[in-house]
């Protein structure tokens, strides 16, 4: 699936200049999958909602800050993104940084999506996809829910695009570890 | 069998009633900023339509004749540039100009201050007063 030609699609044009019914389309298009991303960063349902309430009210009010129409999606999440790093600093909390170790990508290692098909038990995958670091997560999350293109990723979060690459690779590194450690079946039983 | 995106929205997809709310209470909340924004962009769509479509020829005429008159005024200024002197003619206009100043001055210093005319013997009061000193002096 790809974002650009749907992205074309959305009413990006009409909510820019105030149309209310555009703007219904637009939010309820992506509030889901920005309540998903939230939730799996912040994990407590309450802030996910203030904040995707946050996004929601900053998206409107700086849409005239967006360049590029088809980049919605990506906007959206950098706003979603910088607010719950916001958030973890207010609580007090420092940024989680993870392991921000720079190796460079293995093509041989699966791709998580493939992984993530190859399992009966969605929700044991899933529950691996929790153990890993918040910024291997969110990076994960991101490739795998709006399958976000590296260089987007790297413009949500704020990161290089190498640390990218790199939270990546850890992400897919340890998934395929857990996977292989605990198969899905085991997990089910 | 289910996409990861869809095992994904699947976990959060209990909040979707809820997010329809909040979706509703926030555009509900931005509404006066919508209508602003949206008022703005009808009133320039009305001007456009109202005054500029109608009178399409009209403006293309302005804009035409505009258009000639800043390709004349163009050619214009690139005809008639500045001269340039050299240091020489600027030394010698200065001091000509110098000289002028001091020949004015000149010229008009006799005007500014006139000089007074001495009084003529025959006035009254002028002739008689240092006449009576003298006498008085001769008394004593």
């Amino acid at each position: 699936m790809s974002s650009a030609p749907e992205s074309e699609l959305l009413p990006v044009a009409l909510a820019r200049a105030g149309d209310s019914d555009a703007w219904h389309r637009l939010l309820r298009r992506y509030q889901l999958p920005l309540f998903t991303f939230v939730q799996e960063l912040v994990r407590h349902e309450a802030t996910s909602f203030d904040l995707v309430q946050a996004t929601f009210v900053r998206a409107v009010r700086h849409i005239g800050t967006l360049r590029d129409d088809v980049r919605f999606g990506s906007w959206l999440f950098g706003i979603a993104h910088q607010l719950c790093v916001q958030h973890w600093r207010r609580s007090g909390r420092e940024q989680p940084l993870g392991d921000l170790l720079d190796a460079t990508p293995d093509d041989n290692v699966p791709d998580p999506r493939d992984l993530v098909l190859r399992a009966e038990q969605g929700e044991a995958l899933l529950a691996l996809v929790d153990a890993l670091p918040p910024p291997q997560r969110a990076v994960l999350v991101l490739h795998v829910l709006e399958e976000f293109s590296l260089e987007e990723i790297s413009g949500i979060t704020g990161a290089p695009l190498g640390t990218v690459k790199s939270r990546l690779h850890h992400a897919k590194r340890a998934l395929r570890e857990r996977l292989q450690l605990n198969p899905p079946d085991a997990l089910a039983t | 069998m289910p996409s990861p995106r869809d095992i994904l929205l699947a976990r959060h997809g209990a909040a979707e009633p809820r997010l329809d709310v909040l979706r509703a209470t926030v555009l509900a909340r931005v509404e006066p900023t919508l209508n602003r924004r949206a008022s703005l962009l009808t009133t320039l769509r009305a001007v456009w339509r109202e005054l500029v479509v109608p009178c399409r020829p009209v403006w293309m005429t302005l804009a035409a004749v505009w258009a000639v008159l800043l390709v004349l005024n163009g050619t214009g200024r690139s005809r008639g540039e500045a001269p340039v002197f050299s240091a020489n003619e600027i030394t010698a206009a200065m001091t000509q100009w110098v000289e002028r100043r001091r020949v004015l001055a000149e010229l008009a210093a006799p005007a500014a201050t006139p000089a007074r005319k001495p009084p003529e013997a025959g006035i009254p009061g002028h002739s008689h007063l240092p006449s009576v000193t003298a006498t008085t002096r001769s008394a004593c």
